[in-house]
């Protein structure tokens, strides 16, 4: 018998060593994102003010938001937003890529440039766009006049608000899509091109079937980042237009934000961040679905 | 004219084609440097002005008087900080989910990425209050833990990836000899996975070097972050573009030589954050 627990012991032990080096992440992201989510959560159910801290007030919070029409805008501006930004992302990202994934020279200077717009705070690119942006003195519609255009007032003018913004992020993050596009550009078989050329395929026809095909997986997963990148979109649209003029370019987080910490509306602030968590989530599933885990099996 | 020929020129149109678009990607940023080096008069002007006499007022306006030089402490301090100890604890943590089969080894993974997702607005709000409830609050501290633990999902999924790549046979053997699993680790996996784990921490510090919301949130006035000082050139009575400008070339600038020493680095880092398997 003694030899029997000191075994069940022994195998209870051996149980219990991989989720041992798991602790010291656990226990920081157990208190400071998991345990916060929950109070979140908690939080969405009640309302605060600074007299009286937290009152429980049931559903309130989510009945208000789905009346509110400031809410459903902002969904709009987002999706929106998203949609855009992504698209053309991903068309002129595509573009660059194929484009640099020919022997060129100071390729790699090139592609290090490049690197630069996806390195720069969010924050500052709000700020430097603005200033480009700016209706008197920025340089955009100097261009503009240059070339024959009207200028425009851009981030003052609700109609072109969002606009400047998805130019914002297009300009930020395309060469970040050029990136992962090109790493699997350069994963595809040259000998694939080959066979297709012998067999009397149009570069129409291996460009539709060779690279699109290859691609495919990648092209997925920088699909669905940008997606949910763009959703939570926050920094910049804050710098550059403050989600203004109006509520032209409020994105949902930016409307939370500013319900939170400028009204303090702190309860349904938090109502608001778990529904767009929740959005995310489901977005988050797909993205899921169509990659694999590198594991032990 | 022959195929060659034509094939030249094509090439020649697609690479200024590319050096054109790369430039117009670069310009926002070059006007802005030029911008935070000019005079007031200089910087104004419609039409833009292309030669100027540049100067360092700006510069000096926001070291001096905006006490530029002690965010930018804080950024370095709390950056690097957060970033060492997620890399530490996520290394450990990836090693588990690379090496060991057990319960629930895949569905934690998976679950990792979900953190990733959920917008930063859904914990700032609960992490104010919380914070203000243990003194948390606008402490370099209450920073760190709060960058610490954001890094620490991202950097497990894909350092998990770099470790799954490492054969385990090298391990094995050094544990045949004697040597622990703890000790493997260290002084075999580790090592080898230097650039793994180098390309990880460089995404990650450009990350968090560049976050503002929670800095916003959480701390804004002793432990604030370059981003958030930034801002505080745009006030109610209008935008101090000098200041502003000068200070978002400075918070470029790490980012800038970083590029320029480990472009490789942040290339993998990059690419590797999105490649499935």
């Amino acid at each position: 018998m003694f030899i029997h627990q000191s075994k069940a012991l022994h195998q209870t032990r051996h149980y219990l060593y991989p989720y041992l080096f798991l602790v010291p992440a656990l226990l920081v992201l157990l208190s400071i994102l998991i345990y916060p989510l929950l109070y979140c959560f908690e939080m969405s159910f009640h309302s605060y003010s600074l007299a009286r801290g937290l009152q429980f007030i049931g559903f309130r919070n989510y009945v208000e938001i789905m009346h509110d029409p400031v809410f459903w805008k902002s969904l709009r501006v987002t999706i929106i937003f998203s949609l855009f930004a992504v698209s053309i992302e991903l068309l002129l990202g595509l573009f660059l890529a194929i484009m640099l994934n020919r022997k060129l020279w100071g390729r790699n200077v090139i592609r290090g440039l490049f690197l630069l717009s996806i390195l720069v705070s969010p924050i500052v690119s709000g700020i430097m766009w603005r200033f480009m942006y700016n209706a008197d003195f920025g340089i955009i519609n100097y261009f503009f006049e240059i070339m024959g255009f009207l200028p425009q007032v851009w981030t003052g003018d609700p109609s072109t608000a969002l606009l400047s913004c998805v130019i914002v992020d297009i300009w930020q993050y395309t060469p970040f899509v050029m990136l992962l596009l090109l790493a699997g550009l350069q994963s595809i078989p040259k000998d694939f091109y080959e066979a297709a050329r012998v067999d009397g395929a149009t570069s129409g026809q291996q460009f539709k079937y060779i690279t699109l095909a290859m691609l495919k997986p990648m092209i997925l997963v920088v699909l669905l980042m940008r997606t949910m990148d763009s959703f939570k979109v926050f920094d910049m649209i804050y710098a550059l237009t403050g989600g203004g003029p109006g509520t032209s370019s409020l994105t949902t987080s930016i409307y939370a934000y500013y319900t939170g910490f400028r009204s303090f509306h702190l309860g349904y602030a938090s109502a608001i961040s778990w529904i767009m968590a929740l959005i995310t989530i489901m977005i988050c599933l797909l993205y899921i679905s169509s990659i694999e885990v590198p594991s032990v099996d | 004219m022959n195929q060659q020929t034509k094939q030249k020129i094509k090439d020649r149109i697609i690479y200024g084609l590319l050096l054109l678009i790369l430039l117009v990607f670069l310009f926002p940023i070059i006007w802005m440097f030029l911008t935070s080096v000019k005079r007031p008069i200089d910087a104004f002007t419609m039409p833009p002005v292309w030669i100027f006499r540049p100067t360092l007022e700006n510069y000096k306006a926001i070291f001096v008087q905006s006490r530029f030089y002690y965010y930018f402490l804080n950024s370095v301090v709390i950056t690097t900080v957060a970033v060492f100890l997620a890399t530490l604890v996520s290394s450990i943590a990836a090693y588990s989910f690379a090496r060991f089969k057990f319960f629930g080894n895949r569905q934690i993974l998976l679950g990792l990425l979900l953190f990733y997702m959920i917008p930063a607005i859904a914990y700032a709000i609960p992490l104010f209050m919380i914070f203000s409830r243990f003194s948390l609050l606008d402490t370099h501290l209450g920073l760190i833990l709060v960058y610490t633990a954001l890094t620490i999902p991202f950097s497990t999924w894909v350092l998990n990836g770099y470790f799954v790549t490492i054969p385990k046979e090298l391990e094995e053997s050094a544990m045949l000899d004697g040597c622990s699993r703890i000790a493997a680790l260290f002084k075999i996996v580790l090592p080898l996975a230097t650039p793994g784990i180098t390309a990880t921490a460089i995404i990650e510090f450009i990350a968090t070097w560049n976050a503002f919301i929670f800095t916003a949130i959480l701390a804004s006035t002793r432990a604030k972050t370059l981003p958030l000082a930034v801002t505080g050139f745009i006030t109610d009575k209008g935008i101090m573009w000098g200041r502003a400008t000068a200070a978002a070339i400075v918070i470029i600038i790490p980012v800038f030589i970083m590029i320029v020493l480990a472009q490789k680095y942040i290339i993998m880092g990059l690419t590797r954050g999105g490649v499935k398997g």
